[in-house]
């Protein structure tokens, strides 16, 4: 946690000083507020913490930091804006609850707390984001320092989860892909300084889960899965929801250079076959490169 | 200088939002042991017993109507009360709770004695009647018989009794000693009443002696998956050896197989005593008696963070048939119709055997 810490306040004092370097040029630009045209490949990184109460993985809550990549490409103009996103994350969430619990067979499976790295209180994920975004300028006419946009989100979401249920190392893929009306709100100080916040829920949405598993660990290749069960359907509100809320601030270094700092809040919930929800914040920086 | 001014409300907006997650998601009660413990404990079972759908119980409705009995004052003793009656209702046979002096089991149907006379068998059939105890696990000053060897007086069958798999005792060694000491006796009768089980391994080394090829007896259903029916399908994977997923078998020996041997059981006769008659059935012997106690699937002991010791089965052991005779006990081959009176004076168990050897 230290060395992340480190590495985002030196990315933020040279970025700074950069940033005063440039400011001669970026001021002549400030009674523009806006490019007629922009498009922007975006890259960046940040952490994530999740919590997770998957009832299909256990009853109890799991808790984890995990690392986020991602990665975009975006266009907009005065009256639309659209762009496509994706993002990788990795988690490690833990449990206290099975703190002092120990088990024992007759085989030999005596108090086994790992199988091939998965520890029998965590749950091993990983999340891949696939995000388009469709926006339409709703205030064309008024003053463009304050702009409201409205449209549609297209959300496809994978995760993968291990877990072990004693010796034998189960797998749930999943994918949900929901699609979400959205509002953008965007606030220009200047040219160089813009915060925006965006919401976006989803009305319905299509889930599936595999359900695989690795039977006995030391008998068998572990490399194969046995797919064992899945459940799909498409939902409503009532029984699945995704909902993204985002605080963000951009900041113009360069004309052709900007750097985005935002807080997301994402939460998940499905409830087939059980109650699962997951809640990730993450608080991520991005470089984007205007043209 | 507005961004500055500011800063305050936006900190105090986003500490707001990082205390979002409590409000989609509470967190365990993780400082609460009895909660925890309670929580440990209905969550093991759920992910791991086989059985809800042959018992079935609604999990569910069990933690909805106990789980509201446990606080943080609750004792553990009175947790260890709500937990025998969470699990009474369950079909394993062999689950079971213990807690320092505390011990709950599923009170025994048949009284060890049922259907049952050495007495009379060792006085009117037997003579060189050799007795191997050992130590009581729970009391050592007791002795408690784990094998017997004898001889029929008119020499015409010898006589195994297996009372226990649940030593360290090599009781293949021994019966391989006996029947080489006598070889010359064809006939033989097991005797597996009173065996309440034990070590999986001692029945294999020793049925091995009568196998003639490696044979698979039955299939071990394991509960792999955390939802009610992920139970490993057994169709999907190929057995190698005995204790491995898919069918169960006893590797062979065969060195005895050239016997005539009849296997006697009752209803008090259980677990690895039981996989005995499966695997005597699967060879082609007769059994003879009642049917056995029927807890056959294979047992996990767990042991909470507060001290409670439980004992459940995650599996299920079905026969080669895949027919499961959990709590129902597996049949005889040969039933024989008495009441607990015709044992009095004498064991009509027994006497079935000897005529059954007669008869081959």
């Amino acid at each position: 946690m230290k060395h992340i810490s480190l590495k985002i306040f030196l990315f933020l004092i040279s970025y700074s000083i950069l940033s005063s370097s440039m400011a001669q040029e970026i001021n002549e630009l400030d009674n523009n507020l806006v490019n007629t045209q922009e498009t922007e490949i975006t890259l960046g990184g940040g952490i994530n913490y999740l919590t997770i109460k998957d009832n299909v993985v256990s009853k109890f809550v799991y808790n984890g930091l995990g690392g986020i990549f991602n990665i975009g490409i975006s266009h907009r103009n005065e009256a639309i804006k659209y762009s496509f996103a994706f993002n990788y994350q990795a988690f490690r969430p833990k449990t206290q609850m099975f703190k002092g619990f120990e088990y024992q067979g007759l085989l030999d499976t005596a108090n086994l707390v790992s199988v091939n790295g998965v520890k029998n209180n965590e749950i091993q994920s990983e999340i891949l984001e696939f995000n388009t975004n469709f926006l339409f300028r709703v205030n064309k006419n008024t003053p463009s320092k304050f702009q409201i946009w409205a449209g549609m989100k297209l959300l496809t979401t994978g995760i993968t989860k291990k877990f072990l249920i004693f010796d034998h190392q189960n797998l749930t893929e999943e994918r949900w892909t929901s699609f979400h009306p959205e509002v953008n709100l965007e606030y220009h100080l200047n040219y160089k300084h813009r915060f925006y916040y965006n919401l976006d829920a989803s009305l319905l949405g299509f889930f599936s889960r595999d359900y695989q598993f690795n039977q006995k660990p030391f008998y068998f290749d572990n490399s194969d899965y046995l797919v064992l069960s899945k459940d799909k359907g498409t939902y409503g509100l009532s029984k699945m929801m995704v909902m993204n809320s985002t605080l963000g601030y951009r900041f113009l270094i360069t004309r052709f250079l900007a750097m985005n700092i935002q807080y997301q809040l994402i939460y998940n919930r499905i409830a087939v076959p059980l109650e699962t929800r997951m809640v990730r914040q993450q608080l991520t920086t991005s470089f984007s490169f205007v043209f | 200088m507005k961004l500055i001014k500011y800063t305050p409300a936006i900190l105090l907006s986003f500490l707001g939002i990082m205390a979002c997650q409590k409000l989609f998601i509470a967190p365990d009660e993780v400082a609460n042991q009895p909660v925890r413990n309670f929580e440990l404990f209905w969550n093991d079972v759920d992910k791991t017993y086989p059985f809800f759908k042959e018992d079935n119980i609604d999990w569910q409705s069990y933690y909805d109507k106990y789980r509201p009995l446990v606080n943080e004052k609750t004792q553990t003793e009175a947790l260890f009360g709500i937990f025998i009656r969470m699990m009474q209702p369950l079909m394993d046979g062999h689950r079971s709770l213990s807690y320092q002096d505390l011990a709950w089991s599923e009170p025994p149907k048949y009284s060890p004695r049922s259907k049952y006379n050495f007495d009379f068998i060792s006085s009117e059939y037997l003579t060189s009647v050799n007795v191997t105890t050992q130590p009581d696990e729970f009391d050592p000053e007791e002795q408690d018989t784990v094998l017997i060897t004898a001889m029929a007086k008119n020499n015409q069958f010898a006589y195994i009794g297996l009372r226990s798999y649940n030593t360290e005792i090599e009781l293949n060694r021994s019966v391989e000693e006996f029947l080489s000491a006598n070889s010359s006796v064809n006939n033989l009768i097991i005797d597996l009443r009173r065996n309440g089980g034990g070590f999986l391994f001692q029945m294999f080394q020793l049925m091995r002696l009568f196998a003639r090829t490696k044979v698979p007896y039955a299939t071990y259903v394991p509960k792999v998956g955390p939802l009610k029916n992920h139970l490993f399908p057994r169709e999907k994977y190929e057995g190698e050896d005995f204790i491995i997923p898919s069918d169960i078998k006893v590797p062979s020996d065969g060195r005895f197989s050239n016997k005539r041997i009849v296997f006697i059981t009752n209803r008090v006769c259980y677990s690895a005593a039981e996989h005995t008659v499966l695997v005597a059935k699967q060879l082609g012997f007769p059994v003879v008696g009642d049917s056995t106690g029927g807890a056959l699937s294979i047992v996990m002991e767990k042991t909470l963070p507060n001290g409670i010791n439980y004992v459940l089965v995650n599996s299920k052991t079905l026969d080669i048939n895949g027919r499961l005779w959990e709590r129902i006990g597996v049949p005889p081959t040969h039933y024989v119709k008495a009441t607990q009176d015709d044992f009095k004076n004498g064991d009509p168990f027994f006497e079935k055997a000897i005529q059954l050897l007669g008869n081959n």
